[in-house]
C-alpha cells in the first residue's frame, strides 16, 4: 500500500519544468519591475534601466 | 411529531434570515431600484415621467451601446480561451507530478490574483508606456520600435493581457483542485487496462474537468462582458485610444456621471445584465449538450 504511489510517480521533466519557468516569469517579472520601480525618485525612472 | 417539524422549519429560517437580508439588502434592492429607473424619463416640461420601454427601445438602436457589446464579445472570443488553456496546461502541469518545486509554480502563478485589479491595471499601463516601460527598453535592446501597446490598435489585446496576467492563476487553482480531486485508484485501474499518459488525461482528467471549466467559463463569460476596470485606468494614461463608450459598463458609467443621464443608464445597465445572462446560459446548454452526446 505505501509502496504503489511511490512506484506510481513519474519521473522529473526538465523541458515541462523550463516551459513552465517561462510562464511563472510572466506572472512574476511584472512584480519584479513594480517592486524595483518602487524604490526609484522620479528622475532615475527615467534614467536607470528597469530590471 | 408535527410540532418537531415547525419548529426544525423555524430554526432553518432563523438561520437562513441573516444571508436573506443582505441579499435582499445588497443585491434585490439595487435591482428592483435600477429597474424602476430605467422606466422613467427626465423631460425638460413636465419632470419625471413614466415612460414605459422607451429607454429600451432606445438603448436596442444605439450604436454607441453596440459597439462596446461588440468589442466585449470579441474579448470575450479570443481572451477567455487563450486565458483558459494557459491556466489548464498549468493545472495538468502542476498536477502531472513531473514538475520540480511545483508548490513554487502553483504559489507564483497564483500572485498576480492577489494584486488588485486597478493596480494591475495602472502597473501594466506603465509596462506598456514607451518612455520608462518595459515596451520601451526591450524595444531599444532589439534596436527596434515596437508598436504603441496604449494606441487604438492594440488596446484590447493590451486589456486582454492585463486580464490573463490577473487570473490565469485563479482559474489554474480552480482546475488544480478539480484534477486533485480524482480519486488515486481510477489512475490505478485505468494503468492496469494499459491506459498511457495521454489516455488518462483525455479519458479521467478532461471529464473530470468538465464541471470546473463549465463554472471558469462562466464567471468568465461575467468578467468580459462587465469589463471595467482596466480600460477605465488605461483611458487616463490613453484617452485618444480608449472611448466613453469602449464598453458597455463604461459606456453606462459616463452616461449616469458625465451626462447625468441616470435613468437610460440604468436601463442600459440592466440591458447588459440581461446579455450576461443569457451568454452565460447559452455556454451552459452548449456543454449540457455536448455532454449528452457523450
Amino acid at each position: 500500500m505505501t509502496a504503489a504511489p511511490e512506484r506510481r510517480r513519474p519521473g522529473r521533466s526538465t523541458a515541462l519544468t523550463v516551459a513552465m519557468g517561462l510562464m511563472l516569469a510572466y506572472t512574476l517579472l511584472p512584480l519584479l519591475w513594480l517592486a524595483i520601480s518602487a524604490t526609484k525618485s522620479n528622475q532615475t525612472l527615467f534614467d536607470s534601466p528597469g530590471l | 411529531m408535527k410540532r418537531g417539524a415547525v419548529r426544525r422549519n423555524l430554526t432553518a429560517h432563523a438561520f437562513l434570515l441573516p444571508f436573506l437580508c443582505v441579499f435582499v439588502i445588497g443585491v434585490v434592492a439595487p435591482l428592483v431600484y435600477s429597474v424602476n429607473l430605467s422606466l422613467y424619463q427626465e423631460r425638460m416640461i413636465g419632470g419625471r415621467v413614466f415612460s414605459g420601454l422607451d429607454n429600451y427601445t432606445k438603448a436596442f438602436k444605439d450604436t454607441l451601446f453596440h459597439a462596446g457589446l461588440g468589442r466585449v464579445a470579441l474579448f470575450f472570443a479570443i481572451q477567455v480561451p487563450l486565458m483558459l488553456g494557459l491556466s489548464l496546461v498549468a493545472a495538468l502541469a502542476i498536477d502531472s507530478g513531473r514538475l520540480r518545486a511545483p508548490a513554487l509554480f502553483r504559489i507564483g502563478i497564483f500572485v498576480p490574483y492577489a494584486v488588485p485589479g486597478v493596480v494591475a491595471a495602472l502597473m501594466w499601463g506603465y509596462l506598456y508606456g514607451d518612455r520608462f516601460g518595459l515596451a520601451g527598453e526591450i524595444g531599444d535592446l532589439l534596436h527596434t520600435e515596437l508598436p504603441d501597446l496604449l494606441s487604438g490598435n492594440w488596446m484590447l489585446a493590451s486589456i486582454g493581457n492585463i486580464v490573463t496576467w490577473s487570473y490565469v492563476g485563479y482559474n489554474m487553482l480552480i482546475f488544480y483542485a478539480a484534477l486533485r480531486s480524482v480519486p488515486e485508484e481510477l489512475y490505478e485501474a485505468a494503468e492496469v487496462d494499459g491506459a498511457g499518459a495521454v489516455r488518462k488525461a483525455f479519458s479521467i482528467k478532461l471529464p473530470a474537468l468538465r464541471p470546473a471549466l463549465l463554472m471558469a467559463t462562466t464567471f468568465s463569460v461575467i468578467g468580459s462582458f462587465q469589463l471595467f476596470n482596466e480600460p477605465s485606468v488605461l483611458q487616463s494614461l490613453a484617452p485618444a485610444a480608449v472611448s466613453t463608450n469602449y464598453t458597455p459598463n463604461m459606456y453606462a458609467y459616463s452616461l449616469a456621471f458625465d451626462g447625468r443621464q441616470f435613468n437610460y443608464s440604468a436601463a442600459v445597465a440592466v440591458l447588459l445584465g440581461l446579455v450576461t445572462v443569457i451568454v452565460a446560459y447559452a455556454v451552459q446548454r452548449a456543454t449540457a449538450r455536448r455532454e449528452r452526446m457523450l
